[in-house]
């Protein structure tokens, strides 16, 4: 610790850690001067290298390694079990924490986040029910994956995905934090619609079935999204008078029943399980091709998770959708996307686990809780009186760098706790689903219960749950559905606050570079999928006369 | 054989459970021996919130004082309503405890059923004045330049706030109309993303607590241009009043214990005793100096006193606001 506070600047991140004092006058210029001279010296003694380092001191001490392992432990059980997930967990752990160190505290709590991260793909892939919000789009290919008995590739990749996404996000973590964070801070309202813009773009080729179904669950997922107090005038939509729905329809209830429940109920009625049986488990791990074609999925998967955790608003269910999205987009086959294959698992794995890293960078540098997880990240520091801010590097160099450094030692965990697991999941397969299911059932229960302590949240899942049976039937894909329900309302807010501040003047979205780019590029995505179509026809038609 | 003994184990565990319910059901509350089981402390906003972090740092040390176990749970939904109405329709035997304030008077006018008069106050827990807060880009240095500018270009400032109605816009409706401007009003979806708005510059001013604003502020992202009490605050001196400026202009986010209405009168001297200790001990005001928030400790009679009168005030900025209403 000593000598630590009085230089903790060096080379480009010394201009980059900008030092104001809170009132915002740079009354420490002077200050800041001598001291970015004595870091061009080379004689700052913390750097990002050397404050890892010092991270590293504090993350090996026993209590903090226990603690580390313990919350991936948890983060992997939460992860797995369906319906629990880190939010909820979170809550009911934060009690305990305030017995803890700070640094241990956040070491632990942040290790249940990511720790769910790499649990959520596990029953998404046996058994095509999320283990938690993120991990939907999983079940799409990872199940038919199990289906051809390649459960263990896909749970295998699903973990390497997770570990390479997880680590490099934390590098970005510990040499960008702070630049980065202030990036965020460029995105105001009509970058948002711009961006949003551009997801929904991508929405469209989400879709393996009939475009108009997908077309009609978007649109379903926007009016569902659009229940609640309106976000601008604060007045009632849909609400038919009940106080329960002023907050809107909550997304993990409808993820649980329209993924959860409906599978449940699919089941009663198929005896779907005994087919897989009879295919044989090929092998546990993926094998050279798996690698060849996870490699660039993991890595785009990493870039857009990164991205997108890194942006107030954006969580992890958006990273995995999207990075699904882009891959089917970009494959070479995107008809096979659906039937298990092995990219459709990769990306969006690895894009939920390099989001939720992500966030960090927005709680740790600017106090931003940028989802309800950070938000009780940030709760769990304020109590133990560390102020998450751009001066948290400064004051509590302790709390940053250990749990940076903890989040490193904490994915390898996780990899060695996961990968071993593979056998015994796989194993799950064989239990009976007539003792399976009732299980799952109950801790899709619990997991909805917790999450506000009302029944109504049940009511909205057993709905949803009926609801997606009928879709399945009928062959109507919830995934677009997810997207609009998480993307529309959103959308809403953005674009009136963007028309607020411009007077009403739709020109505000080009006028604004990075909202600009976003937009053109979605106009591009666009006609790159219409062009084709329109070549073929002109092919077709007869030149005239 | 053994199918017998798995039926016998099977019963004894029905018959196991069926007691641990009983038991939990039949406890007749005696007010004499208050407190005779865990108290219920229901927040009903999301974990991670401030009135969530600040019950939680309570808890412990009142947990203390009255010698049983104090479970902070969230009761969400409905902005709110779902916890008012569970509270208020709870024994009141001192065994359900809430935190409230400024929201729950602000929804007393708006929301149908919500009414700070349907709970016993037990203490006030924190008056923490609003500060004033402009874009590090701003041109403004001092609340008199952004009231003339203001005054010359009606309608052409815009401020940001967590939601129509809620107390950050209240603040600058009531900023307003005392002196006399007119503002665009930018409402975001919560405290978060207003932060992050104003720090983006989309807005040029917005009122709200300092604990909300300080990241940014220390990453010199915004300026602070005055803060809506009679003087100086301890935590942040630096920054002058309005009065100093020459706009008296006060106005406060604040947070009381209440419990609901008709406590006994010896639950309620009990509860009232436990909390006053809890909020003036000195490790506990320690604790909250630390997240930038003063403890002002309040008797629940005079608070409820001077809630009858900022009750009145808060009611005439409202109707003269023109919010809509559900009453």
């Amino acid at each position: 610790m000593v000598g630590l506070s009085s230089c903790s600047h060096s080379g480009i991140l010394g201009q980059l850690y900008r030092v104001r004092y809170w009132d915002g006058s740079p009354s420490s210029k002077r200050d800041n001067q001598n001291r970015l001279n004595r870091c061009k010296k080379g004689n700052c003694p913390l750097g990002p290298l050397e404050g890892i380092g010092y991270g590293f001191g504090i993350a090996f001490q026993p209590i903090n390694l226990f603690f580390c392992f313990l919350g991936a432990l948890v983060g992997t059980l939460i992860g797995v079990l369906p319906g629990i997930g880190p939010g909820g967990a979170l809550a009911l752990l934060l009690p305990i924490t305030f017995y803890l160190p700070p640094s241990t505290a956040i070491i632990m709590l942040a290790g249940i986040y990511y720790g769910a991260m790499y649990g959520g793909s596990t029953t998404s892939i046996l058994v095509n029910i999320p283990g938690e919000a993120a991990s939907v789009v999983t079940c799409l290919d990872g199940y038919q994956m199990a289906r051809k008995g390649r459960a263990g590739p896909a749970l295998g990749m699903a973990a390497m995905g997770s570990f390479i996404a997880g680590t490099l996000s934390i590098a970005g973590l510990m040499f960008v934090a702070p630049p980065l964070a202030r990036f965020a801070l460029k995105f105001g309202s009509p970058e948002y619609v711009a961006i949003i813009v551009f997801g929904l773009t991508l929405l469209s080729f989400l879709a393996s079935g009939s475009q108009l179904k997908a077309f009609m669950m978007g649109v379903f997922g926007l009016l569902i999204g659009s229940v609640g107090t309106d976000p601008i005038d604060s007045i009632n939509r849909f609400t038919f008078g009940s106080v329960y729905l002023m907050d809107g329809v909550g997304l993990i209830p409808v993820v649980m029943g329209l993924f959860g429940i409906s599978e449940i109920f699919l089941n009663l009625e198929e005896e779907k399980f005994r087919s897989i049986l009879k295919e044989k488990i090929k092998n546990l791990f993926p094998n050279l091709k798996d690698w060849v074609d996870s490699k660039w999925p993991i890595l785009r998967g990493t870039v857009i998770g990164f991205f997108i955790g890194i942006l107030p608003g954006g969580n992890a269910i958006i990273a995995s959708i999207i990075s699904y999205a882009a891959e089917k987009k970009i494959s070479k086959y995107p008809e096979k996307f659906g039937t298990g294959v092995i990219e459709g698992v990769a990306g969006p794995e690895s894009a939920n686990n390099a989001s939720s890293q992500a966030s960090f960078i927005p709680l740790l540098s600017l106090g931003i809780p940028t989802n309800a997880v950070m938000a009780l990240l940030l709760a769990s520091l304020m109590i133990h009186g560390v102020l998450p801010g751009p001066l948290l590097i400064n004051q509590n160099p302790d709390v940053f760098w250990s749990v940076i450094a903890s989040m490193y030692i904490g994915n390898i965990m996780l990899l060695v706790l996961n990968l071993p697991l593979i056998g015994l999941w796989v194993q799950v397969l064989k239990i009976p689903y007539a003792y399976l299911f009732p299980f799952i059932f109950l801790f899709c229960l619990l997991g909805t219960y917790s999450l506000s302590n009302t029944m109504f949240d049940i009511g909205v899942m057993i709905f949803f749950g009926i609801l997606g049976y009928l879709m399945k039937k009928f062959e109507y894909e919830p995934t677009p559905l997810i997207l609009a329900f998480v993307l529309g309302p959103m959308f809403e807010d953005n674009l009136r606050r963007s028309l607020i501040i411009s007077g009403g003047s739709f020109a505000i979205f080009f006028e604004r570079p990075i909202s600009a780019v976003f937009v053109i590029a979605a106009l591009l995505l666009l006609l790159s999928s219409v062009l084709p179509g329109i070549k073929k026809r002109k092919k077709l038609i007869p030149p005239a006369e | 054989m053994r199918k017998g003994g798995k039926r016998r184990t099977f019963l004894l565990l029905m018959w196991i459970v069926l007691l641990v319910w009983v038991s939990l059901g039949s406890d007749e509350a005696l007010s004499a021996d208050y407190p005779n089981k865990p108290i219920e402390w229901v927040i009903p906003w999301p974990a991670g919130g401030r009135t969530d972090i600040a019950s939680r740092m309570i808890a412990p040390f009142l947990e203390k004082n009255l010698g049983v176990p104090l479970v902070v749970i969230n009761k969400v939904g409905g902005a709110g309503m779902i916890g008012y109405t569970y509270v208020k329709e709870a024994k009141p035997d001192g065994h359900t405890v809430s935190m409230g304030g400024q929201g729950l008077l602000v929804g007393s006018y708006l929301k149908p059923g919500v009414s700070v008069w349907d709970y016993t106050w037990v203490a006030r827990v924190y008056w923490t004045p609003v500060i004033l807060v402009v874009n590090e880009k701003s041109p403004f240095k001092n609340v008199k330049e952004l009231v003339e500018y203001a005054k010359a270009n009606p309608k052409k400032l815009r401020h940001g706030n967590s939601g129509t109605g809620n107390s950050t816009h209240l603040a600058a409706e009531k900023f307003a109309m005392h002196v006399g401007i007119k503002l665009t009003e930018v409402p975001y979806k919560g405290e978060g993303p207003s932060v992050i708005g104003i720090g983006a510059g989309e807005v040029d001013m917005a009122f709200g607590l300092m604990a909300a604003f300080r990241p940014l502020v220390e990453e010199g992202k915004l300026r602070v241009l005055g803060v809506a009490d009679e003087k100086r605050n301890p935590l942040y001196p630096q920054v002058p009043t309005f009065r100093e400026q020459g706009y008296d202009f006060i106005d406060p986010a604040w947070e009381g214990i209440h419990t609901p209405k008709g406590l006994p009168q010896n639950v309620y001297d009990k509860l009232s005793e436990g909390c006053k200790k809890a909020l003036t001990n000195p490790e506990l005001i320690e604790k909250f100096t630390k997240i930038q928030f003063n403890v002002s400790y309040q008797p629940g009679p005079e608070l409820t006193k001077w809630l009858q009168s900022w009750d009145r005030q808060v009611g005439k900025l409202i109707s003269d606001i023109g919010l809509p209403t559900e009453k």
